[in-house]
């Protein structure tokens, strides 16, 4: 069997018009994974508290720089989408919403709730 | 005495029941769960619900704080409340991560290096855990 003519692959995602349930499917696990990674960081945090004072002002010095504010920012947004998200994930797990209309309409309502709570709280914290 | 082929076991790799039975060739150990799947989904599921209350009351704390003086927030973690709640949250926080993680490893990780990674990401996670909790404690 020659591969002159190559075998169609799929899905072609480069094409494939971006739609708010994969948008927000993939958002899920890439917040998911980003405070994967807060949550070393909050418990390494909380092991240089033990380790002194000293310590400790290393680790508050990086968090108030721009990079450390940054992380903290993209943090609590991704926070409040996963929280929201999850809420919506486990509404489908006791078999609610699953029609595409519903669909729709939480995935909007995480969006919006996501957004305004992210802006409370880093207006808040900033 | 031939070594068994221990297979695969899903999202349940690292479940010590089935290794030791299936190491040993008898059964040891009673299995906890006919189902490892169902069991994965438990505690995402179980993690999730308790991460809810406990992640929005740390930002609220966070939010909350007059300063991040060491001072301060060693005052702040001091109180039996602060400290019992935020052990749990690193406990639930570091179990829901690994959870996740494992589906994401298991999703895009072929097998020989997928194992491996499962398990040394689990293995990283109690030992970050148990440093923090021990941080937590020795205040």
């Amino acid at each position: 069997m020659t591969n002159a003519r190559p075998r169609p692959t799929s899905p072609h995602l480069q094409i494939y018009r971006p739609q708010l349930t994969a948008v927000l499917s993939s958002l899920h696990r890439l917040s998911g994974l980003f405070l994967s990674a807060a949550a070393v960081g909050l418990a390494g945090w909380v092991i240089t508290l033990a380790l002194g004072e000293s310590i400790f002002a290393v680790a508050q010095q990086f968090l108030s720089s721009g990079y450390g504010k940054v992380l903290i920012v993209l943090g609590l947004f991704g926070f409040f989408y996963h929280l929201a998200n999850g809420l919506r994930h486990l509404c489908w797990d006791r078999g609610y919403g699953y029609d595409i209309k519903n669909v729709y309409r939480s995935g909007w309502a995480v969006v919006a709730s996501a957004i305004t709570a992210g802006i409370v709280a880093v207006l808040i914290a900033f | 005495m031939g070594r068994r082929r221990v297979r695969y076991y899903g999202r349940d790799c690292c479940r010590f029941d089935r290794v030791l039975n299936d190491y040993s060739g008898r059964k040891l150990v009673n299995r906890l769960s006919r189902e490892p799947g169902l069991q994965h989904w438990k505690w995402q599921r179980g993690s999730a619900i308790v991460l809810t209350p406990l992640g929005l009351w740390f930002i609220f704390q966070m939010l909350l704080m007059s300063d991040f003086e060491h001072p301060t927030v060693i005052a702040w973690l001091a109180t039996p409340f602060n400290s019992y709640a935020m052990a749990l949250l690193l406990i639930t926080l570091l179990v829901h991560s690994l959870l996740g993680l494992q589906v994401v490893i298991e999703d895009y990780i072929a097998n020989p290096l997928r194992r491996i990674l499962i398990r040394i990401t689990r293995s990283i996670g109690i030992a970050i855990l148990a440093a923090s909790i021990t941080s937590i404690f020795a205040i």
